[in-house]
C-alpha cells in the first residue's frame, strides 16, 4: 500500500459519509448512527440518509436517489464556465462532488436528469481542473526554485481527491529541495556569519498562490 | 437533549476520521487517543449486541443489516488507524524506545509490540550476519536509526480561524478557518496536536 497518499477508494468512503435525500419504498424505524439518527423510513416520503446506506438500498431496489440539488446540467454548466474563465483560480465545487456523483452515475443513473451529459460536464470540468492545477505547479515549481525559502501554498477551492492526486509529486519533491536549499543555506551563511539569521524580515509575510 | 446528544455523535465521527487521516499523514507517531478508540469500541459493542438479539424477525433483521454495514465502517477506520501507527512503530523502533517522551505517546499494547518488535528485529539481525563482522562493526550503531522526518511537507486545514502563525524564519500564514495549506509539518505540529488544525 501506497504509504503517503490515500487510496481513491478510502476517499470515495470518506465521501460516503455525506448525507443525500432517499424517497424509500418500504417502512422502518430511525436507525441511530455514530453520525446521528435517520429515519423513521415511511414509503414515498423522503428523507436524508448517509450516502453509503442510500447507495446499498438502492442497490436492494429498497429506495430512489434524489440527485444532490448540483448535479445538473444548469449548475455544472455555469461552473464549467466559471472553471474556464480563469486560469489561476478554482471555482468553489461542491464537497466531494467527484467521487459522489461517480458513486451516483454508476449506481442510479437513471435518476438523474441527463446523466449522459451531466457526466461529461463533470468529467469537464475535472479535466479543466486538472490542467490548471498541473500548470500553477509547474509555474510555483520554477519559481520557488530561485527563492530562497519554499513559501507556505493557500490552496483555495481544492478538493480532497485533487490534492491526493498531487500529493506524493509534491510532497517528496519539495521535502528534497527543502533538504538542498538547507545546505547551501548552511553554506552560505558558514561564509557570511549569521547576520541574516538573527533579523528575519517581514516582507514576504503572506503566502501566495 | 436530543440535539445535543446528536450533536455529540456526530462529533464522534468526525472525530475518528480525524484521528486516522491525521495519523496517516503526519510523519511522526501522535498521541494514542485512548478515550476516543474505547468510546467507538463501546458503540460497536452495543451495536453487535442489538444485532445479535431477536434473530428470526424479518424487519430486524433488515435492520440489523443496516447496523452491521455501520460496525464495518467504523471498524475499518479504527483498523486503518491503528495500521497507520503500526507501520510507524515498525519504521522508527529504535528511536522510540531511545526516548521517554515518544513512548509515552504508545498505548499498552503497542508499546508491548513495540518492545517486542525490537528484540526479535535485533535479534535477526544478530544472527544474519551482525555477529559474522568484526567486534567494531558489531553494535548496531543506536545513533544512526531511522527516524521520522518532521521537516516534511503536509497538506492542512484549519479549523478556525487562528490568525497570524509565524511558520519559518521569514514567514506568517494568517490561517482561515476551512482554509486549505501546503507548508512543512514541523511549524505546525503544535497546531496539529492541539486540534486546531488536521491534516489532509
Amino acid at each position: 500500500m501506497n504509504e503517503v497518499s490515500l487510496h481513491p477508494n478510502q476517499i470515495e468512503f470518506l465521501a460516503e459519509d455525506s448525507t443525500i435525500t432517499i424517497i424509500p419504498n418500504f417502512k422502518m424505524g430511525s436507525l441511530l448512527f455514530l453520525s446521528g439518527e435517520y429515519g423513521p423510513f415511511v414509503p414515498s416520503i423522503p428523507i436524508d440518509v448517509p450516502l453509503w446506506l442510500a447507495i446499498s438500498l438502492k442497490k436492494k431496489k429498497k429506495c430512489t436517489i434524489k440527485p444532490p440539488k448540483w448535479m445538473n446540467y444548469e449548475y455544472l454548466n455555469e461552473k464549467y464556465q466559471e472553471e474556464n474563465k480563469t486560469t489561476t483560480k478554482f471555482v468553489e465545487m461542491p464537497q466531494h462532488f467527484i467521487e459522489i456523483s461517480s458513486l451516483l452515475l454508476s449506481t442510479a443513473a437513471e435518476e438523474i436528469p441527463n446523466a449522459n451529459v451531466v457526466s461529461g460536464l463533470i468529467e469537464d470540468i475535472v479535466k479543466r481542473r486538472q490542467s490548471k492545477i498541473n500548470h500553477s505547479f509547474q509555474e510555483m515549481l520554477t519559481s520557488v526554485t530561485e527563492e530562497e525559502t519554499i513559501p507556505v501554498l493557500e490552496m483555495k477551492d481544492l478538493t480532497l481527491m485533487e490534492i491526493n492526486r498531487i500529493r506524493g509529486s509534491l510532497v517528496t519533491g519539495l521535502a528534497h529541495l527543502y533538504k538542498i536549499k538547507l545546505s547551501s543555506k548552511a553554506d552560505g551563511d558558514n561564509s557570511t556569519s549569521n547576520s541574516s539569521l538573527s533579523t528575519p524580515s517581514f516582507t514576504q509575510s503572506q503566502s501566495q498562490k | 437533549m436530543e440535539d445535543e446528544f446528536d450533536l455529540e455523535e456526530r462529533q464522534l465521527l468526525y472525530q475518528l476520521k480525524t484521528l486516522w487521516i491525521n495519523e496517516k499523514f503526519s510523519p511522526e507517531l501522535l498521541f494514542y487517543d485512548q478515550v476516543l478508540v474505547d468510546s467507538i469500541l463501546e458503540k460497536i459493542q452495543l451495536k453487535e449486541n442489538i444485532c445479535a438479539e431477536n434473530n428470526d424477525n424479518i424487519e430486524h433483521q433488515f435492520m440489523a443489516n443496516i447496523y452491521e454495514m455501520e460496525i464495518e465502517r467504523l471498524k475499518y477506520m479504527v483498523k486503518m488507524y491503528l495500521r497507520a501507527r503500526l507501520q510507524k512503530i515498525e519504521k522508527y523502533y529504535s528511536f522510540i524506545l531511545q526516548n521517554d517522551q515518544i513512548i509515552s505517546r504508545l498505548s499498552d499494547n503497542e508499546k508491548e509490540y513495540c518492545q517486542k518488535f525490537s528484540e526479535m528485529t535485533e535479534d535477526h539481525l544478530k544472527q544474519s550476519f551482525l555477529n559474522g563482522l568484526p567486534k567494531s562493526f558489531k553494535n548496531n550503531d543506536k545513533e544512526n536509526v531511522n527516524q521520522p522526518n518532521t521537516s516534511t511537507f503536509v497538506f492542512c486545514q484549519s479549523t478556525d480561524d487562528l490568525g497570524d502563525v509565524q511558520v519559518e524564519d521569514d514567514q506568517i500564514v494568517d490561517f482561515k478557518k476551512g482554509g486549505i495549506y501546503f507548508l512543512r509539518y514541523e511549524p505546525i505540529k503544535f497546531l496539529v496536536e492541539q486540534s486546531k488544525i488536521k491534516l489532509i
